[in-house]
């Protein structure tokens, strides 16, 4: 295959002035927020679901690997391409098709951004509760084939809980409907879920049919400062195993503190760690009668402060500096690993503890913060990467990381998927046997493997 | 051969992680849709650059110098990565190297250095639209600035309106001012912007002025910022037209008297928004202003976005300026305003282009519509 038919094909589909092989693009294309790099051969700009399907053909026809990409924002190296070949850049597909109030719910192209779909529904008050730290960029799309989840999974759940239907492009070019625009569907085999979270390997998701919600009137925000990061756990832990339901509660400890005031230039109280939580309802009376409570289990656990945000302005502060601990920690060295290993709630404790040996174990810092009400955590790994011994013992406590995870009956990812970053480690989580039902489903789809090769296990 | 910057500033382009939130404010991004006229791929090729595993090829610098540095990305990066300060440290480094600017930024500063303007314009029709020929004694300095005086002689004419109204003891340079350098230093033309900074400096010290007050954001940034850099001792303390005119009305020095029944929107211009916070003076004079109604775009004040002019844009990429004018100019139409007002020359000139294109509401800038409210 010459690299000038498989050019010469795309501009007969989407036109030349939609794809570039131009070294400047596809530099700027060959990574994502990630550490991975690929090189892709050629970017594609379609706008289309037909000419996507034509695309996937092609790539068929010629044997050429086609990875999909929305914004471009994923912490996993998802929309890499590992192997070169197309990459297919979804981002100009953003419509919004349908907002089906009567119903609850809303058809949207794959390439609406987050943050334009949630402004297009707080007209009507309604909302998409999944909420990833990059809604500002992120896709629609992006976040199906991630399965992405936020600060508000831990009430509402992650993409999965949320999409009631797909259109799917599946590796030889047909374009199949998934689900149904029902809220309930047993009609057979459950390929939306198939879809949801497969990282663009089974198929190039195009359209999205999603249950949306109203928005809650008030939202409410409380800070509990503590002076031991396992308290602060605790704390979280009560909080979640009573009935009040916060639509965050969420962890930072001390260095991701100490980052976050550094890099935002705001001011915290001296703590080991401190939990955010937020309450939302329609009843101001109710938020606040669940917020008095959750306080009370803070200092029953020794909070040594506790802070109410009472204006919007205050939380949405606390909730951009919130949202900005990783890349406020990531500055702190020049290298960085971005881990989102998740454990059951109950052994969110134990978690943390363990964290801190691993850091010991390899003298590195390992600074963790994360949406603890899920089991959500975000440990970053800081080394040197141009120090070889720090990049070992970086490896080695990423390693070792996974290992408590899946001892304590966690899984390596929780929202960001195993992409090229995990894939070294998925064995640890996944039998034999379990991978090679996962094998079976993509060659029974992609025989050629074709879609996004190189991801989520290791191998071809 | 690779780009070098300072420590400081080589910590910053590592530090970009590439989250990718930019992509929601670059005013460049929103109309290319590619993420190397992104913030994101720029730092990527800058750090290309630096590792010296890229070319400054014509594609590359295309992409390093189509960027407005209107710092809209740096309100979105949560890292607070100093990104405009990166862009302007690497454009210079490309000149150092003889490998940037553009042609036409080249061009731009050929032009300024023979006649003062980058226009092309005699030296001598500078102030032939200026009330006041100047130089003479006076308090305060009107620095005019080269769009102004020959793009927008109706806002020169506008600002001594209201600087004769007011009493305000001012002069110009008359036909001895010379172009700032706003352009050579948003290009990395840091020595042809120095001869400029000397030469106006000179002026400004024998003319004894203490106060200078400009009308273009971009002077504002040069001489506040840039000239006392340049030239070291620059004792003058320098007021955007805005800030003066605001100050005017708290002391009753300035009374709009005058019927003006338009809703009006306000479009904040990068140079003193973002750079300066100067948010509140210009609504609040508009504010004062009998019978207009102020009604503000969805994005406004730090989140407003840029008109697409600035830092050698429109000069060298004038479709995409005119572009992202036309988006810009789409917002303020939702807002069903009859005049979008703006307190930046440069901005009426591109917003203007972009609302004649478009066939949107007209343009005007502040000062414009103060002088018609005396």
């Amino acid at each position: 295959m010459s690299e000038s038919l498989l050019t010469r094909r795309l501009e007969q589909i989407v036109g030349a002035e939609n794809i570039s092989t131009e070294h400047v693009d596809l530099l700027c294309y060959s990574r994502d927020a990630s550490e991975n790099v690929g090189m892709p051969d050629v970017v594609v700009w379609p706008s289309e679901t037909r000419q996507v399907s034509e695309i996937v053909k092609l790539a068929n026809e010629l044997r050429v690997p086609l990875t999909p990409r929305g914004a471009g924002t994923c912490l996993s190296g998802g929309p890499v391409p590992a192997r070169g070949g197309i990459l297919l850049v979804l981002t100009r597909m953003k419509n919004i098709l349908e907002i089906d109030i009567a119903n609850l719910q809303v058809l949207v192209e794959c390439g609406v951004v987050w943050q334009d779909l949630n402004n297009a529904l707080a007209l009507y008050k309604l909302f998409l509760p999944p909420d990833p730290a990059s809604g500002e960029a992120c896709t629609i799309g992006g976040c199906v084939a991630e399965c992405s989840g936020g600060v508000r999974a831990v009430k509402y759940g992650t993409f999965r809980d949320w999409a009631l239907g797909l259109q799917v492009v599946l590796p030889n070019g047909e374009v199949i409907e998934t689900g149904a625009k029902t809220r309930k569907c047993v009609s057979g085999y459950d390929l939306t879920r198939l879809f949801i979270g497969s990282e663009g390997t089974l198929g190039v998701i195009t359209r999205v049919r999603l249950r949306i919600f109203p928005l809650p009137q008030y939202r409410l925000v409380m800070t509990a400062y503590f002076d031991s990061l396992e308290s602060a756990g605790k704390a979280i832990f009560h909080v979640m195993t009573s009935d009040l339901i916060p639509s965050a509660a969420e962890l930072m400890d001390r260095r991701t503190v100490e980052a976050v005031s550094k890099y935002m230039n705001m001011k915290f109280p001296e703590c080991a760690a401190l939990a955010i939580f937020e309450f939302d309802g329609s009843s101001l009376g109710e938020v606040k009668r669940r917020m008095r409570q959750a306080r009370k289990l803070c200092e029953r656990e020794k909070a040594t402060r506790i802070d109410l945000s009472e204006t919007k302005e205050e939380s949405d502060r606390l909730w951009r500096a919130r949202k900005s601990s990783g890349p406020a920690l990531a500055t702190l060295k020049p290298s960085s690993l971005h881990e989102d290993a998740t454990v059951p709630t109950s052994r969110i404790p134990e978690m943390l503890m363990r964290i801190e040996q691993i850091a010991q174990k390899h003298n590195l810092l390992i600074p963790t913060f994360g949406h603890v009400g899920d089991g959500n955590l975000h440990p970053i790994i800081l080394y040197d990467e141009r120090i070889p011994d720090e990049v070992k013992r970086a490896e080695e406590a990423t390693a070792d990381i996974f290992r408590v995870t899946t001892e304590l009956g966690g899984t390596l990812s929780g929202e960001h998927g195993i992409g090229l970053s995990k894939a070294p480690y998925f064995s640890m989580e996944h039998t034999n046997p379990e991978i090679e039902v996962m094998r079976k489903i993509k060659t029974a789809l992609d025989p050629n493997n074709i879609l996004n090769p190189g991801k989520i296990w290791v191998g071809p | 051969m690779s780009i070098r910057l300072p420590e400081e500033l080589e910590v910053e382009v590592y530090r970009c992680f590439r989250c990718g939130y930019c992509r929601a404010q670059c005013p460049i991004f929103k109309v290319k849709q590619n993420e190397s006229w992104n913030t994101r791929g720029r730092m990527i090729l800058i750090r290309s650059l630096i590792e010296g595993n890229l070319n400054a090829s014509s594609s590359v610098l295309d992409r390093l110098y189509c960027c407005s540095l209107c710092k809209a990305c740096e309100t979105s990066c949560p890292a607070v990565v100093r990104l405009s300060d990166v862009y302007e440290r690497v454009r210079e480094g490309l000149v150092e190297l003889k490998l940037g600017p553009l042609e036409r930024h080249q061009r731009i500063a050929r032009d300024i250095l023979a006649e003062g303007n980058p226009f092309r314009q005699p030296r001598a029709e500078r102030s032939s639209s200026y009330q006041c020929k100047g130089p003479r004694e006076a308090e305060a300095l009107f620095f005019v600035g080269c769009v102004s005086a020959y793009r927008k002689p109706s806002i020169v004419q506008s600002v001594e309106k209201i600087l004769t109204s007011t009493e305000t003891d001012y002069t110009t340079l008359g036909a001895q001012e010379l172009c700032c350098g706003s352009v050579l230093m948003r290009t990395g033309q840091t020595r042809a912007a120095e001869k400029l900074a000397r030469q106006n400096t000179r002026m400004f010290k024998e003319l004894g002025v203490q106060k200078i007050l400009t009308v273009c954001p971009g002077c504002y940034l040069t001489l506040k910022v840039d000239y006392p850099k340049l030239v070291k001792d620059f004792p003058f303390e320098v007021v955007h037209i805005s800030e003066f005119l605001s100050q005017l009305l708290e002391i009753g020095k300035l009374q709009l008297t005058k019927q003006v029944g338009l809703k009006v929107t306000y479009h904040d211009p990068c140079h003193i928004g973002r750079r300066f916070n100067l948010y509140e003076p210009p609504r609040t004079v508009l504010s004062s202003i009998p019978g207009l109604k102020l009604v503000e775009m969805s994005r406004n004040r730090e989140n407003a976005q840029c008109c697409g002019a600035g830092g050698g844009v429109k000069s060298a990429f004038s479709d995409t300026a005119l572009k992202i004018g036309v988006s810009r100019m789409e917002e303020a139409a939702q807002t069903k305003a009859d005049l979008l007002v703006t307190s930046c020359p440069f901005c009426c000139v591109n917003l203007g282009d972009a609302s004649r294109q478009a066939q949107l509401l007209p343009v005007s800038d502040l000062t414009e519509i103060v002088a018609e409210a005396i």
